[in-house]
C-alpha cells in the first residue's frame, strides 16, 4: 500500500507540496547553472535582431505602446478642433504643428482629415493588434504551452522587423507634401484614389504590416499545434492560448484579401487602372480620364472582409487575458471553460460571414442585407456566452482586488455596453438612422478602449512580474485605473447621446453647421476635457511602468499563485536561453484553484503531479529535476 | 522516435555548435513529425501559408468575377491574348512541378546530385516561364495595351503579374537550395530534404494558381 | 555508405517523414508522378481545344472550370501528396475553401447593382462616358 496522500516521484514517496517545493528548488538551481553557463550573445542579436520570443514580445510591447500614445495624441488634437471649432491652439502646440497644418494656430480641414485617418490606422493596425497579438501572444503563448520558443524564431524576428518599418513608413506620410493619408482608416474609393500621395504611403505601409501579421499568425498556429508540452491537450489549454489560436486563424485568412485590395488600390493610384473607379466620375467639375467600369463597393467588400474579423482580432486576445486574470483572482476555475472555448471558435468562424453589415447603406440590396443582418444577430450569441461565463465565474468567489483584477472587472460591463450598443447597428432598419454618426464611434470605442485596452492594461499589470521579476506599484496602479475608468466613460457615453441626435462623425467642426446638432454639440467641450484628463491619467501608468522595471518590488517567481505553465518558469527568464529548466509535463486543466480536499495551497499548477494517493505516476516520471525524463524528439 | 533523458537542463544544452558562438535553442519537431498532428513544423507552416495565398488570389478572382459579370461588354481572352504562348507556359509550369517532386524523390533516395539536377531544371523552367511572360507583356505594351486600357487588361496584368512575382520568389528559393543552401545536406540531410519538400509544396501551389488563371484569363 | 546502412537510414526516414521511403516505393511514386504529368498535359490540350470551339459562354465556363478543377485536384492530390496527408490539413483547407466561397459570393452579389448603375457603358470606349452628375458615381443610394 502506498503511503496516504503521497505521490511517487522517482523511487520515493512524498507529499505533493514537498514535491512541488523540490521541483521549484531544482529549477532555481538549474537557473543559476544556466546563468553561470551563459554565453555572450552580441548586443545586436540579443536586443535588436533577437530571435527570442520573450524579447520580441517586449519589443512589440514597447513599440505598440508608443504607437498607442501617438494615436491617442492625434485624437487629442482633433478634440481641440471639435470642442472649439476655429479657435487657435495654444501657442506651443500651434508652433509644433507648423503653419502648413495650422496657419495662425487654427487646424486646417485637410489636416483634421489626416489626423482622423491616421488615428484609426495607428490604433487598429499599429497599436492594439501588435500589442494584443505581437506582444502578449509572443511573450505569453510559448511560456503557457511549455515550449522553448516559437516554432520559427527567425520568422518571428522578421515579423517584428516588418511591423516597425511598416509603422514608420506610415508615419513618414506626415512629412511629405499633402500630408499623411486622409481618406479615413477605411480608405474608401473613389476618394482614396484621388487623394494626395500620403495614401500611397499608407498602402505601402499596409502591405508591410499585412506581411508581418501573416508571418506572425502562421508562427502562432504552428507553435500552438506543434510545441504544446507533453500532456497539454487542447482542452487543457489556458483560454488565452485558445484566444490567440483563433485570432491567428482570423489574421491568416482575413488579411490576404485586404492585401489584394491594397494592391488593386495601388494600381488604381499609380497605374491608372479602374478597379474601384466607376465610369463618368467627375472631380471638382472635371471629368476623370480613366477607363471606368470599376466598382467602389468592391473595395468595401474586400476591406470589410478583413476589417470585421479584425474587430474580433482586437477583442479575442483581450477576452483571453481577462479570463486568465479572473480565474487567478477569483481563485476558482473559470465557469464553463468548454462553452468558452466553443463560443470562441464559433465567434471566430462567424466573424467571416458578417462583414457586409458595415455596408447596409450602400444600397447593396435587401436580400443580401437580410443575410448579413441574420448572421450579425447570430454572432452576438457567442459573445454573450463568453461574457456570461466570465461574469458567472465571479459568483461566490472571494475576489482579490488586485490592479489587474480591477481592470478585468471593469472590462466586463464596458465590453457589455460596447457589445449591446452594437445590436441596433447590426439591424439594417435602425442602422439607417445611426450609420456614420457619433453613436458608432461610441459603440466601437466602448469595445476597443475600455474593453480591449483595459484588458491590455490588465495583462501588463498581471504579467509584469513575469517579465521583470518585479511588481508594479499597486497604489499608482489603482489611481491609473480609477481615473481612466471615469474619464473614458465621460468621453464615450455622451457620444451615444450625440449620435442618437444624428450628429455625423468625420465633421471638421463637430456638427456646428447643422441645425439638428445644435442641442447636443455643447457636450463636445465636456468630452474633450475628459479626453485631455485621460492623458493626465496615463502619467501614473507610464512613470510606474518605467520606475518598476528598475525599482519595483521584487517578487517570487509565481507571484500571483497561478496555475498555468508560464509561472513555473523563472521570473524574467533569461533571454536567448530557452524558457524552462526542464520541459514541463502537464497533468491537468489550466484553472485548478481551490480544489476540494486538496491540502496546503489553494492552487494546483498544471505541471505538478497528481496528489491522489496511489495514483500512477504518468509516463515521463516525476517532474523532479535530475530524475526527470522528458519525452523529446531529437 | 527517440527518448532522450534530460539529465541537463535545456538552456545549457550546447550540443549544437552553430557559428559565431551563438547559442541556438532546440525547437521540437523541426525535423520529424509530431505524432498527433503527423507533421513537422515547416510543413504545417507552409500549408497555412498556402491557405492564406488561396485567400489572396481569391480576392483577385472575386474582383475579376464581379467586374466581368457587371460589365456590359468584356472581350474574350482568346481575342486579346496569345494562347499558344500561354499553352507553352502551362506545359513549362506543369513540367517544373514534376521535376521538383522528382528532385524530392531523389533526395529521399539519398542522391544529392540527381536532386540538384532536377532542382536546376525546375529553376530553368521558372526562368523560361518568366521569359515567355515578358515577351507576352512586351507585345501587349507594343500594341498599347496597358493596365489602364480597360478592366480586362487591368485584371490580366495584375493577376499574371502577382503570379509572376510568386514564380520569381520560388526561383530565388530554388537558387538558394541549389547553391549555398545545399551545404546543409552535409550536416543535416533530413532538414535539406524537408526544405525541398516545403518549397515544392509552394511551387505546386504556384502551378495550381496558373492552372486556374490560364483558362479563366486566356480561354474564356 | 554501404547497403546495410542505406537500408537502415531508409527505414528510419520512413518513420520520421510519414512517407514510405523504401526505394521501391519511391520508384513507384516517380512512375505515378510521370503518369500525372501526362494526364495534366493531355488535359491542357483538351481545355485549349474546347476553347477553340467558341462554345456559348455558360457551357465554355462550365467545361473550362471542370477541366481546371480536375487538373488542380491532380496537382494537389499527387504532387502535393494531399491524398496521404493528415486530417489537420484537410480541416484548414476546408475552412479556407469555405471562406474563399464567401469571398467570391459577397462581392459577386453586387453585379446587379453595378449593371443598373452603368447601363449603356461601353468597356472599349476610349473616352469616358459623358460627364454625369457626381452623385451618380456609383454609390447607388437611390
Amino acid at each position: 500500500m502506498p503511503p496516504k496522500r503521497q505521490i511517487r516521484v522517482g523511487n520515493q514517496w512524498m507529499y505533493a507540496r514537498d514535491a512541488r517545493r523540490a521541483l521549484e528548488e531544482a529549477i532555481r538551481v538549474s537557473e543559476s547553472e544556466a546563468k553561470a553557463h551563459e554565453h555572450h550573445v552580441p548586443f545586436i542579436r540579443k536586443y535588436v535582431f533577437s530571435t527570442d520570443h520573450k524579447w520580441i514580445g517586449i519589443q512589440y510591447a514597447i513599440t505598440a505602446l508608443t504607437f498607442l500614445l501617438l494615436g491617442f495624441s492625434l485624437m487629442l488634437l482633433m478634440r481641440w478642433q471639435l470642442a472649439f471649432p476655429g479657435k487657435p491652439f495654444p501657442a506651443l502646440i500651434a508652433k509644433f504643428l507648423g503653419s502648413s497644418n495650422a496657419p495662425g494656430g487654427v487646424m486646417l480641414p485637410e489636416f483634421y482629415n489626416q489626423l482622423g485617418a491616421m488615428h484609426g490606422t495607428i490604433m487598429v493596425f499599429l497599436a492594439i493588434v501588435p500589442l494584443a497579438v505581437g506582444a502578449f501572444g509572443n511573450y505569453v503563448v510559448p511560456l503557457q504551452i511549455g515550449a522553448p520558443d516559437m516554432a520559427f524564431p527567425k520568422l518571428n524576428m522578421m515579423s517584428y522587423w516588418l511591423y516597425l518599418p511598416g509603422g514608420l513608413l506610415m508615419m513618414s506620410g506626415f512629412f511629405i507634401p499633402g500630408g499623411a493619408a486622409n481618406s479615413g482608416w477605411t480608405s474608401y474609393p473613389p476618394l482614396s484614389i484621388i487623394a494626395t500621395n500620403g495614401q500611397t504611403i499608407w498602402i505601402l505601409g499596409m502591405v508591410l504590416l499585412i506581411t508581418s501579421s501573416l508571418l506572425g499568425s502562421i508562427n502562432f498556429i504552428v507553435t500552438i499545434f506543434q510545441l504544446r508540452a507533453k500532456g497539454l491537450t487542447f482542452m487543457r489549454l489556458p483560454f488565452f492560448v485558445w484566444a490567440q489560436l483563433i485570432t491567428s486563424f482570423l489574421l491568416l485568412l482575413a488579411f490576404p484579401p485586404l492585401e489584394a485590395a491594397a494592391i488593386l488600390q495601388l494600381m488604381d493610384r499609380v497605374a491608372g487602372t479602374s478597379f474601384f473607379l466607376p465610369s463618368g466620375l467627375v472631380i471638382s467639375g472635371t471629368p476623370l480620364h480613366n477607363a471606368g467600369g470599376g466598382n467602389p463597393l468592391l473595395w468595401q467588400h474586400l476591406f470589410w472582409f478583413l476589417a470585421h474579423p479584425e474587430v474580433y482580432v482586437l477583442i479575442l486576445p483581450g477576452m483571453g487575458i481577462i479570463s486568465e486574470v479572473i480565474a487567478n483572482n477569483t481563485r476558482k476555475p473559470l465557469w464553463g471553460y468548454k462553452s468558452l472555448v466553443g463560443a470562441g471558435v464559433f465567434l471566430g468562424f462567424m466573424s467571416f460571414v458578417v462583414w457586409a453589415h458595415h455596408m447596409f447603406l450602400t444600397g447593396m440590396g435587401t436580400a443580401i442585407s437580410a443575410f448579413f443582418q441574420t448572421t450579425t444577430m447570430i454572432i452576438s450569441i457567442p459573445s454573450v456566452i463568453i461574457l456570461t461565463a466570465l461574469i458567472i465565474s465571479l459568483w461566490g468567489a472571494s475576489i482579490r482586488f488586485t490592479v489587474p483584477m480591477l481592470f478585468a472587472l471593469a472590462f466586463l460591463p464596458m465590453f457589455g455596453i460596447g457589445g449591446l450598443t452594437g445590436l441596433p447597428l447590426g439591424l439594417a432598419a435602425s442602422d439607417i438612422h445611426l450609420h456614420d454618426t457619433y453613436y458608432v464611434i461610441g459603440h466601437f470605442h466602448y469595445v476597443v478602449a475600455p474593453g480591449t485596452i483595459f484588458a491590455m492594461f490588465a495583462g501588463i499589470y498581471y504579467w509584469f512580474p513575469k517579465a521583470t521579476g518585479r511588481q508594479m506599484n499597486e497604489f499608482w496602479g489603482k489611481v491609473h485605473f480609477w481615473l481612466s475608468l471615469v474619464c473614458i466613460n465621460c468621453i464615450f457615453m455622451p457620444m451615444f447621446y450625440q449620435g442618437l441626435a444624428g450628429v455625423s462623425r468625420r465633421l471638421y467642426d463637430g456638427g456646428a453647421q447643422y441645425m439638428h446638432a445644435k442641442p447636443v454639440i455643447h457636450t463636445n467641450v465636456f468630452i474633450s476635457s475628459a479626453a485631455w484628463l485621460l492623458l493626465v491619467a496615463q502619467f501614473p501608468f507610464i512613470i510606474n511602468f518605467f520606475y518598476s522595471i528598475f525599482k519595483g518590488r521584487r517578487v517570487e517567481a509565481n507571484h500571483w499563485h497561478a496555475t498555468t505553465l508560464e509561472w513555473s518558469a523563472a521570473s524574467a527568464p533569461p533571454l536567448a536561453h530557452g524558457n524552462f529548466a526542464v520541459l514541463p509535463v502537464v497533468y491537468r486543466g489550466p484553472y485548478e484553484y481551490s480544489v476540494p480536499d486538496h491540502e496546503g495551497d489553494d492552487y494546483l499548477p498544471q505541471n505538478v503531479p497528481e496528489d491522489q494517493p496511489g495514483a500512477p505516476v504518468p509516463a515521463g516520471g516525476g517532474a523532479l529535476h535530475g530524475t526527470a525524463v522528458a519525452q523529446k524528439e531529437s | 522516435m527517440t527518448t532522450t533523458t534530460l539529465t541537463h537542463p535545456v538552456p545549457v544544452d550546447d550540443g549544437h555548435g552553430h557559428g559565431g558562438g551563438h547559442h541556438e535553442i532546440e525547437i521540437p519537431y523541426t525535423l520529424h513529425p509530431r505524432p498527433d498532428t503527423g507533421m513537422y513544423n515547416g510543413k504545417l507552416g507552409i500549408w497555412l501559408f498556402l491557405a492564406s495565398e488561396v485567400m489572396l488570389f481569391g480576392a483577385l478572382f472575386s474582383t475579376l468575377i464581379l467586374l466581368r459579370t457587371s460589365a456590359p461588354s468584356w472581350p474574350h481572352g482568346w481575342q486579346e491574348l496569345n494562347i499558344p504562348l500561354a499553352t507553352l507556359n502551362t506545359f513549362i509550369l506543369i513540367g517544373s512541378s514534376v521535376t521538383v517532386v522528382l528532385a524530392w524523390a531523389n533526395l529521399r533516395l539519398g542522391d544529392l546530385r540527381k536532386g540538384k539536377i532536377f532542382l536546376s531544371i525546375t529553376l530553368l523552367c521558372g526562368l523560361g516561364f518568366m521569359v515567355i511572360k515578358s515577351i507576352e507583356y512586351a507585345t501587349k505594351f507594343r500594341h498599347h495595351h496597358f493596365p489602364s486600357t480597360n478592366n480586362f487588361f487591368a485584371t490580366y496584368f495584375v493577376m499574371t503579374g502577382l503570379h509572376g512575382l510568386h514564380v520569381l520568389g520560388g526561383m530565388i528559393v530554388f537558387g538558394y537550395l541549389i547553391g549555398p543552401g545545399a551545404k546543409l545536406w552535409e550536416t543535416n540531410r533530413d532538414q535539406y530534404t524537408n526544405r525541398v519538400e516545403v518549397t515544392g509544396l509552394y511551387w505546386h501551389f504556384v502551378d495550381l494558381v496558373w492552372i486556374f488563371l490560364f483558362p479563366i484569363l486566356y480561354l474564356l | 555508405m554501404n547497403e546495410h546502412a542505406v537500408e537502415h537510414a531508409i527505414e528510419e526516414a520512413h518513420e520520421h517523414f510519414g512517407h514510405d521511403n523504401s526505394p521501391e516505393a519511391i520508384r513507384k511514386e516517380i512512375r505515378r508522378y510521370l503518369i500525372v504529368f501526362a494526364a495534366l498535359g493531355a488535359l491542357t490540350i483538351v481545355t485549349v481545344a474546347i476553347s477553340l470551339l467558341h462554345l456559348p459562354t455558360h457551357l465554355a465556363i462550365l467545361l473550362a472550370l471542370t477541366v481546371a478543377v480536375v487538373k488542380g485536384s491532380l496537382v494537389a492530390a499527387f504532387f502535393m501528396h494531399l491524398i496521404s496527408e493528415r486530417k489537420l490539413i484537410y480541416a484548414v483547407l476546408l475552412l479556407t475553401v469555405f471562406f474563399f466561397g464567401m469571398l467570391l459570393w459577397g462581392p459577386w452579389h453586387q453585379r446587379y447593382n453595378a449593371q443598373k448603375v452603368w447601363k449603356g457603358y461601353d468597356l472599349n470606349a476610349s473616352q469616358p462616358a459623358p460627364a454625369a452628375p457626381i452623385e451618380n458615381s456609383g454609390h447607388s443610394g437611390h
